[in-house]
């Protein structure tokens, strides 16, 4: 119908409305897109991976070869598969590989890139040690003495995270990687003395702990590790969670909610549209006609807004992919690319509602007479605020009624500046609590700068340190690891409850750490069974308190009350704690960790990558929260053009009409301050709630004063670039045609 | 004279929908009278109210005021012509809803150099027990002469009012017009006033007629009558 040409024209009237939704709506569009583009394909990859290569369970290690794999496989419904390996040095080079033979049940390799083994001298290699290395698929490399024709690149899903000790932090793609050859080829290296290392499945309905006895009544268990306690793959699959969580609910969340914000927005305007919309019921058109030919004003920005920020996703979905994923762990089958269901969403999702909120708003306004509509009356009495008498300036009391006597729009705003403020201060919130977690978990374990891990056990006292009994246990039907420690009184451990108070080290007194009492619900009093992972013997401690340590499960006694537990003898000791390095020889230890480089490794590993997405989140951020704050005080200026055409006719210079019009909402941006903080505290709250049910590991949420004034500072500059550019629409408001239509 | 109009001319649109909307305007009118000036819809009257209000700006000829030629003006020097020297009185009385009667007579009051006493202005203008309502809450007559307040707490030199009456009951009407009469008996203030109704003619000292942007009659008026004599 004719009436269709007013679309153009109206859009290019308030083009500068329209284009800030259309932006507005883009920008959340393309973060929705980009993000789940980039880890949707990963993700479907590493489930497609998870479910290719059947990935073990279990890793047991047994003191005697398993020699009869089938009959238990049948009695316990278990897979289970010898995994040999050996660590071989790369010529040339500080590097090892560790090679693997095929797996044929469990663990089984895939090629990620280039051909599967065919020869003898073939080798397949993991893709990021390649990387580090130079490598390139066709090149050679001496191993051990022996030369390989490296024909591919493999992932192995027992070793995505690729650690050569499974008690190591991260992973060194310098030093380590890993490679399969053939069985033949593999054969050489196999021998007896190998580590006698299984891998096991359970199928469904197998008894874990019936299968586990069984095995260690007849080939003696040595270490046992449930795949949960396994980060070489556990930590991809929590990376995969934790993006999961910011992909799936964070980003829809947030996108959801700015949308609506638009609709809302979007809806006001076209209540601006009363009178026009008067006019045409009262040459003839009926409701519905007219509520669906402005409700094609909502599709525009929609749609416009969706086609623009799919088309800015998409080169954004490989950077993102690489930060989000590909260089911290190898799990590709297939490059990123943009899925269909998250632009049919981006598509549909602003276009639908911004179009239902125009039809119902123009439909709401179509209630009245046309003449009402024509004349601008309204059947609804506002109620004005008072202060009728008060004395106060005029402009004073302008700002307060304009902004508690139209409260939605003056929610809007709020909401408008809280947005982006909300985005910031949960990106610090979650910064600042990962560094403070950090922080704590390090010191938390004690005074000390170096732990050495013993080879063997030893009694009596250390010439130099400190010693300790160490050993990880089950927590009944819990497959995550508590360590029970007993140390003997130093001053390089802190045994001290929540509030502060040493606890006394005496005999028979057991403390668990507050973070094991939190997973493990435990509290002073109760009594926990703990399980040895290897023999399942069990043991009943009681717990007589809380040990202040939100960052380690631990349970700490006195190191005679420990060996008196483990039957073992009462000066024992497995691990020195000291604040100076000692020299101990290759032979006597089975590993080394400095403090510094566990802070280091905690660092890289958790704060880091935080610390990467700040600046890009803040962007952002500050984007968004200019174009709502815009948005929202361009629908004031819009509802106050007859008062600004006024007060310019009266002589008002833009400068006062912005004092007085444009600029009431100052004293509502520490609300909006305030709110973005606290809505940003409360999802960084929800985030780590939602992690901590899953990972049995509670990070606190903590933001620093110094985050707040950060935050506070962005939503300020943001509101005052806002501000800054909205000033200039005063000087658009006609003084003639908005005197033609002011009529309350 | 104080006011004058020297070959204005004010076009809108162009090619086919070319409208003049002042074609050679030329007129005069002395400090303290009160003008009338009368022409059908589309004629032109409301255009000519903009320019002399700094509204609207000429596409060629002047216009001065007292000393001051305003068509050479820029947009700040409109400004501040409108925010010290005249006053205005719409149709639709154009009165901020959220602000109060005396509240509204404050707007202009505080930017002015020497306003009048408000109070005492509300009083004259028997608005003094109406000054705590919202417009709203107004009738029409009320809100005109609210209106009235507002453009005259500035004590300006000129008053310009746009069919002041069009929206009023002829009680109403007869009120409002009582006021601008003892207005300009008290401030000397220069009125000029837009309408289509002739009865209103008969209480001005000038009566200008003016037809498709031009002006057919220029004439003071010989017979003046006092508002309570009108018949409108």
């Amino acid at each position: 119908m004719t009436l269709n040409k007013r679309y153009l024209r109206n859009v290019k009237s308030n083009i500068s409305f329209y284009l800030s939704i259309t932006l507005l709506t883009a920008l959340g569009v393309c973060l929705h897109v980009a993000f789940d583009s980039s880890f949707g394909v990963q993700q479907e990859s590493f489930q497609k991976l998870l479910s290719d290569s059947l990935p073990e369970d279990a890793e047991i290690m047994t003191m005697f070869p398993v020699d009869d794999i089938q009959d238990l496989e049948n009695e316990y419904h278990v897979s289970m598969e010898r995994q040999p390996y050996i660590d071989l040095d790369m010529q040339g080079t500080e590097a090892e590989v560790r090679v693997f033979a095929p797996g044929e049940k469990i663990n089984l390799y895939q090629i990620q890139e280039g051909s599967d083994l065919k020869n003898e001298d073939d080798i397949l290699l993991s893709g990021l040690f390649m990387e580090r290395q130079g490598l390139s698929i066709g090149d050679t490399i001496e191993l051990s003495g022996k030369t390989y024709h490296i024909c591919g690149k493999v992932i192995k899903t027992d070793y995505l995270f690729c650690l050569k000790n499974i008690s190591d932090t991260f992973s060194d793609g310098d030093r380590f990687g890993v490679g399969v050859v053939l069985n033949s080829a593999f054969s050489e290296y196999d021998s007896a003395d190998q580590a006698v290392v299984y891998a096991v499945r359970y199928e469904d309905g197998a008894d874990s702990v019936a299968f586990r006895k069984a095995v260690n009544e007849k080939f003696g268990i040595l270490s046992y590790v449930d795949i949960g306690n396994n980060s070489r793959l556990q930590s991809p699959k929590d990376q995969f969670d934790e993006l999961d969580y910011t992909v799936n609910i964070i980003l829809p969340v947030s996108m959801i909610f700015m949308v609506l914000l638009i609709a809302v927005v979007l809806g006001r305007k076209i209540k601006n549209e009363r009178k026009m919309i008067g006019v045409l019921h009262a040459l003839g058109y009926k409701r519905y006609e007219l509520a669906l030919h402005y409700s094609v004003l909502g599709a525009i920005p929609g749609i416009l807004g969706g086609i623009l920020g799919i088309l800015a996703a998409i080169p954004l979905i490989g950077p993102l992919s690489d930060m989000l994923i590909e260089d911290k762990m190898e799990v590709f089958y297939e490059v990123s690319h943009i899925t269909p269901t998250a632009c049919l969403v981006a598509l549909i999702l602003p276009t639908v509602c911004y179009t239902i909120a125009v039809f119902i708003t123009a439909l709401i306004n179509m209630r009245g007479s046309a003449i009402d509509m024509i004349k601008g009356l309204s059947k609804n009495k506002k109620k004005r605020m008072g202060l009728r008498k008060a004395k106060m300036n005029f402009r004073t009391k302008y700002k307060l009624r304009a902004v508690f006597s139209h409260f939605p729009r003056t929610l809007l705003v709020i909401l408008g500046i809280a947005l982006g403020g909300t985005l910031v201060a949960f990106t610090f919130a979650c910064v600042d609590s990962i560094d403070r977690y950090v922080d704590t978990s390090v010191k938390a374990t004690g005074d000390y700068e170096y732990e050495y891990f013993l080879s063997s056990i030893k009694t009596g006292y250390p010439e130099k340190g400190s010693a300790v009994i160490a050993a990880s246990f089950e927590v009944e039907d819990n497959p995550d690891l508590i360590t029970l420690m007993g140390v003997d009184e130093n001053k390089l451990i802190d045994v001290k409850n929540t509030s502060g108070e040493d606890l006394p080290l005496e005999e028979g007194k057991f403390y668990i750490s507050e973070m094991s009492s939190y997973a493990y619900h435990v509290k002073e009093g109760d009594t926990i069974t703990i399980r040895n992972n290897a023999d399942l013997k069990e043991y009943e401690i009681h717990v007589d308190g809380i040990l202040v340590n939100g960052s380690q499960s631990l349970l700490i006694a006195s190191r005679k009350t420990v060996n008196s537990l483990l039957g073992m003898q009462e000066d024992a000791y497995t691990m020195v704690m000291s604040k100076e390095k000692i020299d101990y020889r290759d032979s006597e230890l089975l590993r080394e960790v400095s403090k510094t480089s566990l802070a280091e490794a905690l660092d890289k590993t958790i704060s880091q990558g935080m610390h990467d997405l700040l600046l890009p989140i803040t962007i952002i951020a500050m984007v968004i929260s200019v174009i709502t704050t815009y948005l929202m005080v361009n629908i004031l200026l819009t509802e106050s053009s007859s008062v600004i055409s006024m007060l310019k006719v009266l002589g008002y210079r833009n400068k006062e009409i912005n004092r007085t019009v444009t600029y009431i909402y100052h004293a509502l941006v520490p609300i909006g301050v305030a709110l973005g903080v606290w809505f940003g505290l409360l999802m960084n709250k929800l985030n780590f709630e939602t992690q901590a049910a899953k990972y049995n590991s509670y990070i606190e949420n903590y933001v620093t004063p110094k985050s707040v004034i950060i935050c506070a500072g962005i939503t300020i500059i943001s509101y005052i670039v806002s501000m800054f550019l909205l000033s200039s629409k005063v000087k658009k408001v006609e003084m003639v045609e908005s005197l033609k239509n002011s009529q309350e | 004279m104080f006011i004058e109009v020297k070959n204005g001319v004010k076009e809108y649109g162009s090619g086919e929908s070319l409208i003049r909307a002042m074609d050679g305007v030329e007129f005069g009118t002395e400090k303290g009278e009160i003008t009338v000036i009368l022409g059908p819809s589309g004629s032109g009257k409301s255009t000519l109210l903009n320019m002399l209000g700094g509204i609207d700006t000429l596409d060629s000829g002047s216009i001065r005021i007292g000393d001051t030629t305003i068509s050479g003006l820029g947009k700040s020097g409109l400004s501040e012509y409108r925010r010290k020297q005249v006053g205005f009185v719409f149709q639709s009385y154009n009165l901020i809803p959220d602000l109060t009667v005396r509240e509204n007579v404050e707007v202009v009051a505080d930017i002015s150099a020497s306003p009048l006493p408000i109070d005492d202005l509300l009083d004259k203008l028997e608005l003094t027990k109406h000054k705590y309502k919202f417009p709203k809450e107004l009738s029409g007559g009320q809100q005109q002469r609210c209106a009235i307040a507002r453009a005259l707490v500035k004590n300006p030199e000129i008053l310009l009012c746009d069919e002041l009456t069009g929206a009023l009951d002829s009680k109403s009407s007869r009120d409002v017009l009582r006021m601008l009469e003892k207005v300009n008996a008290e401030y000397q203030t220069t009125i000029l006033i837009i309408t289509h109704n002739e009865g209103i003619s008969h209480m001005a000292d000038r009566i200008i007629r003016i037809h498709d942007g031009r002006i057919i009659e220029n004439s003071m008026n010989s017979n003046k009558l006092a508002v309570s004599d009108l018949s409108i």
